[in-house]
């Protein structure tokens, strides 16, 4: 008896109903490979066609790298020109980006040097180090010097070092001195 | 004989198809989706997984070479845009300042030029031994024998370190021989550097070297030497006779 009420009788053998289930899974199963297979050659096909056009696209990509390759090699003098230049420049702005410190030295000694104090001797070798002999027509003006010397705000913190290597009063009442000032 | 042996073989043959139908009417429940995954395996494994890594690493590969020419296209482009007369003015310039070998005439030129500004005069000049232990900054040393006002050696080495040439002074002597006397004998060693030409002068895939405004500044003021300075000549002709018999 069904819901409605009426009754339906099956005739068929027990045999073909198990066979027609058996049937009916094997389609459903058959079903679900071939969906799976098809989908699989789908995406398989996708993957070459997109392949396909990948390949495409770096052979215009290569083609067009070789075209800019070609232009830049054509320009190589001007490359090489431009190249030259930075590396003359850079060069130059390295060597002259700071005056010597020979240059500094003396320029700030005699700068420092009272009016009346006679340099006769000025040499400064090639470590930058200073020795200066001076006349002095008094003690005081020597002193004068050795502070100014000494002194950081006068010398603009550029010297690491003073020291009077000689120092005589002649006869004629003059202050000769040695004076060695070593650079920061 | 030979016609019943030939429908024996066929009746074989049928028999075998009947049962290989009837084995695969029986089991094909299982049989199918065997059949249907060892052909997805085959294409997963043997055509998809391979492809589709291709696909990844091509594609890096890919975005490599549209990178490379871009860059390319951008530095052609770049090259193009150059003023190539400024350009082998201004190299010329700068080649001048810096030149790629040791240039005595071009010094003894250059000082003589700068000693009439400071009222020194030139005793005597001498070339020194070379430094070229730096590949790229090498220098050689003059040693200058000067007299002049006291006063003016400080401006003297200004102007010489100041001037479009680089040359730095390695050491200074001054003495002066008389007590009042207003002039002094100065001797100044002096480094005059030149610089060897690069080896190599950029490979296609260096990027492309900019000038920078400091760059650009010292370029005027190397022109600005050239527009000031006397042209200074060094007489280059051949001295003697050619043939000395006649």
């Amino acid at each position: 008896m069904d819901k409605k009420g009426s009754a339906s009788i099956n005739l068929l053998p027990i045999s073909y109903k198990e066979f027609q289930k058996r049937e009916s899974k094997f389609y459903k199963i058959q079903n679900i490979s071939i969906s799976l297979l098809l989908f699989l050659i789908f995406v398989t096909s996708i993957t070459i066609a997109l392949r396909i056009i990948q390949a495409q696209q770096i052979n215009a990509a290569e083609g067009l790298l070789e075209q800019n390759n070609q232009k830049v090699s054509d320009l190589k003098p001007r490359e090489a020109s431009l190249f030259l230049l930075k590396d003359r420049l850079t060069n130059i702005d390295q060597i002259t980006s700071l005056p010597s410190k020979q240059r500094s030295i003396y320029n700030l000694v005699s700068q420092l040097i009272p009016a009346n104090l006679n340099l006769n001797f000025v040499s400064v070798d090639t470590n930058g180090d200073m020795l200066i002999s001076i006349v002095a027509p008094n003690f005081a003006s020597l002193d004068e010097l050795l502070i100014v010397l000494t002194s950081k705000d006068k010398n603009e913190d550029s010297i690491a070092a003073v020291s009077l290597e000689s120092f005589s009063r002649s006869r004629d009442g003059l202050y000769r001195a040695s004076i060695k000032i070593k650079p920061r | 004989m030979g016609c019943t042996g030939q429908v024996s073989k066929l009746n074989q043959d049928k028999m075998n198809k009947e049962a290989l139908k009837g084995f695969y009417q029986k089991n094909r429940i299982i049989i199918f989706p065997i059949l249907v995954g060892i052909s997805s395996l085959v294409l997963i494994f043997l055509v998809l997984i391979p492809q589709i890594s291709k696909l990844i690493g091509n594609n890096s590969s890919l975005n490599e070479v549209q990178k490379q020419s871009k860059f390319l296209e951008v530095k052609a482009q770049d090259l193009q845009d150059l003023d190539e007369i400024q350009l082998q003015k201004d190299l010329n310039l700068s080649l001048n300042a810096l030149p790629s070998s040791k240039d005595y005439l071009e010094v003894i030129a250059l000082i003589q030029s700068l000693l009439p500004q400071t009222d020194f005069s030139l005793q005597s000049l001498l070339f020194g031994q070379a430094d070229s232990s730096s590949s790229s900054k090498s220098y050689f040393t003059v040693k200058l024998e000067l007299t002049g006002p006291k006063s003016s050696v400080n401006q003297l080495l200004t102007s010489i370190e100041s001037t479009y040439r680089p040359m730095r002074v390695a050491s200074i002597e001054t003495s002066t021989p008389k007590q009042d006397s207003p002039l002094t004998n100065t001797v100044i060693l002096l480094n005059v550097y030149y610089s060897p030409l690069p080896t190599t002068l950029g490979s296609t895939q260096q990027p492309l070297p900019k000038l920078s405004d400091k760059d650009k500044e010292l370029v005027s003021t190397l022109a600005r030497f050239v527009t000031t300075t006397p042209a200074t000549s060094v007489d280059n002709t051949p001295r003697g006779r050619s043939d000395p018999f006649q």
